[in-house]
């Protein structure tokens, strides 16, 4: 039996040169190929592409070459590296300004260096110790030696008892690692120590991620026994995100507080605070084509369902209880009534998350009720039994692969959970969506402030034939101020952006695009309920 | 009682150092000094950010008024327990400021056995060295009981300062398995 490796190879045999080299280039190229043509602005590639900085120098150069020869231009290898490149940079200009303090010779930096709490007590002493000897040394006086001696012993006191050394264990647990904005999770760190001495006093604190709201106390001051254990135990909460521990410092005191011994060890865990979802009640949607599987959505063929669809002459087989007697009786024949089906439907959401469609008024961020908007729609689609896909259009895009049921919403929740604005000058205009990711005329569900740049592309993906509904917050309510209720500038400039939005509105609308315009202060259901509550295909 | 300790040794500060600038012709600076210290300890009472350097700069003026005062001709042994005093004070505070909440009663008694042995052997280190110049007209009894306890002391300080080393030591040796 002939394999395709063995056809390959039979090929390759037929060039001149190496054929197992061939065939590596080969695959090198298409590998570099598809990167280009797929995979420059997926996010999971871009990650492991950021991890590992980029190709190798040989793959890297292969790729430009593969580019220009292919496409005759640059882009994707540039985009990949413009991005690297301001990493690379951002990282090593923090570590010069962390290694460098500018306007401090080295004399000064030794000073701020011998300064350190770490060691000022003990060089305190030490130093008024070495004066006073220096000064009964010169001047032959036996009194200014006699009180030299005091400070020399407690310079030397530590060594008396130097601080054991110790090996730690840490533990944390976060119950629950995964929490809803404003519901306290508890963390434990348990610290075990092994070594032979007591340590006399110890300052553990617990290195909480930034932006985190602590209840209780995430440090421990005071003894640890050989073998002993300490336990750190607090409540912690915050606003949606992705919260990184990096582990816990421990600062071990000499007694008289002359020395300190200061050790880090990491023990990363991450907290996810997923957004609020709010329980949507009614969200109909109608695309062209539904899956196979049962749903709730109207599919437009007749079949098991309950809503009616029509009749037809009855023919043996149909269930009796489905004849509809006042036509027979009209037309003299056995007429049986049709149903139509429900099934389930592919839904993508597409969550706007472009710095240019961000509005913030003071710690608020419009962006946060979009995240909201698109949990609580991608919870109540799942709910319903389809199947449900995520796309975070901002800096980079980032998918979640559509799927059914509670692992997708995990997926969906933790996706929402680190998505963040952005900036990228392709995805700065809806037109580069990218449509192959979803069914062809599925539903698609934008939530998004909307531009009016935005019209086109979205009348674009309608006319595709993807059925459209757009969840709008309004920004404009969002960003008035009341301070500024009474001032005429503030009330023209809000009236002309009011007509602006409506027009852009209804310029969607007349492309068949259904828009729910929402006003992120009142629950997102109510105006789902206004705009589709008694929609019908 | 740390506080009791802190106290205590802030009040000999004081009254050596009145002492001790009053035979060297400072009386006033004396009791400048002495009001400052025992100002720091009634006001130390009220924890504050500006207050962290002052246990510091008490300690750095102690020891300047007392070194000037023995080079101005005061006597050597209220100098020499200024220094003891002062630095038990500084070194009390600054245990006091780290335990702001009541310490463990097993850390308090540490603490005071090693801050009471440091600052014993300082003393007496420093009076024997004050005597031997012969600045201290002591009995030669007192004087040998006075050495040999400092000289015990030192000698235990060296030892406990080599075990952990010869611990280390011992153990590389211990750690070679034996054969038959």
């Amino acid at each position: 039996m002939v394999d395709f490796i063995f056809l390959q190879l039979k090929l390759a045999l037929r060039e001149p040169g190496c054929p197992i080299c061939r065939l590596t280039r080969d695959v090198e190229r298409r590998f570099l190929f598809y990167a280009l043509y797929e995979n420059v602005n997926d996010g999971t590639t871009r990650t492991h592409l950021v991890r590992s900085l980029g190709f190798c120098p040989r793959h890297a150069w292969d790729m430009q070459a593969t580019e220009q020869g292919r496409w005759k231009d640059g882009m994707g290898t540039a985009a990949i590296y413009e991005d690297l490149t301001a990493r690379v940079l951002a990282t090593l200009t923090a570590y010069l300004e962390s290694s460098v303090t500018p306007g401090r010779t080295s004399l000064a930096r030794l000073v701020v260096r011998w300064l350190r709490p770490k060691r000022f007590n003990r060089s305190l002493v030490a130093l008024l110790s070495v004066m006073l000897l220096l000064a009964g040394l010169w001047l032959r006086h036996s009194a200014l030696l006699g009180m030299a001696l005091p400070y020399l012993f407690f310079t030397l006191a530590p060594l008396w008892r130097a601080q054991p050394k110790a090996e730690w264990e840490v533990k944390r647990r976060i119950e629950p690692d995964q929490t809803w904005a404003g519901q306290p999770c508890r963390v434990r760190v348990l610290l075990s120590c092994s070594g032979n001495a007591c340590l006399e006093e110890l300052w553990i604190r617990d290195e909480i991620a930034q932006g985190i709201r602590v209840d209780g106390s995430p440090t421990y001051h005071g003894t640890v026994e050989v073998g002993g254990r300490c336990e750190l135990t607090y409540a912690a909460d915050g606003v949606r995100g992705r919260y990184d521990f990096a582990g816990v410092t421990i600062r071990s005191v000499d007694l008289l507080g002359l020395t300190q011994d200061e050790t880090f060890i990491s023990c990363p865990d991450h907290l996810f605070v997923l957004p609020t979802v709010e329980r949507l009640r009614e969200v109909r949607i109608s695309p062209r084509r539904t899956r196979m599987y049962a749903g709730v959505i109207r599919s437009g063929e007749s079949g098991t369902g309950v809503e009616f669809f029509g009749t037809r002459a009855y023919v043996p087989g149909d269930p009796l209880r489905h004849l509809n007697w006042k036509a027979g009786a009209r037309w003299d024949l056995l007429i049986t009534n049709l149903f139509e089906q429900e099934r389930a439907a592919d839904v993508g959401i597409i969550l706007d998350a472009r710095m240019i469609a961000e509005v913030r008024r003071g710690e608020e961020s419009l962006f946060e009720h979009s995240v909201r908007a698109a949990a609580s729609l991608a919870e109540y689609f799942l709910g319903q039994g389809n199947r449900v896909g995520l796309l975070v259009y901002g800096r980079l895009i980032h998918w979640t692969i559509p799927g059914y049921g509670k692992g997708q919403k995990a997926k969906i929740l933790r996706s929402l959970v680190e998505a963040e604005l952005g900036d990228h000058l392709v995805f700065k205009e809806l037109k580069n969506l990218p449509t192959n990711l979803f069914p062809s005329e599925s539903q698609i569900v934008l939530v998004s402030p909307l531009m009016a740049e935005d019209v086109y592309p979205l009348r674009y993906l309608r006319a595709l034939g993807y059925r459209v509904l757009i969840v709008s917050p309004d920004p404009i309510p969002f960003e008035r101020d009341d301070a500024l209720a009474r001032d005429e500038c503030a009330v023209l400039a809000g009236r002309i952006a009011r007509l602006e939005r409506e027009i852009t509105l209804a310029r969607l609308r007349r492309g068949g695009v259904l828009v729910v315009d929402w006003d992120v202060t009142t629950p997102l259901w109510a105006p789902l309920k206004q705009s589709m509550g008694g929609r019908r295909r | 009682m740390i506080r009791w300790v802190r106290l205590a040794s802030a009040c000999a500060t004081s009254l050596s150092l009145v002492l001790l600038l009053s035979e060297a012709g400072f009386g006033w600076v004396g009791i400048i000094a002495a009001v400052g210290n025992l100002l720091w300890v009634g006001s130390a009472r009220f924890p504050s950010r500006t207050r962290r350097y002052l246990p510091h700069m008490i300690l750095v003026i102690n020891t300047v008024a007392s070194a000037w005062g023995a080079l101005a001709g005061g006597p050597a042994v209220p100098a020499v327990v200024v220094a003891v005093a002062s630095l038990l004070s500084w070194n009390a505070s600054l245990f006091l400021e780290r335990w702001q909440d009541t310490p463990l009663p097993v850390v308090e008694r540490r603490y005071l056995r090693r801050v009471g042995g440091t600052a014993a052997l300082g003393l007496g280190g420093g009076l024997s060295a004050v005597a031997l110049q012969g600045q201290l007209s002591l009995p030669f009894p007192f004087l040998l009981v006075a050495m040999v306890c400092t000289g015990l002391l030192i000698i235990r300080l060296f030892s406990q300062a080599l075990r952990p080393a010869r611990q280390e030591h011992g153990r590389e040796d211990s750690a070679v398995p034996f054969k038959r």
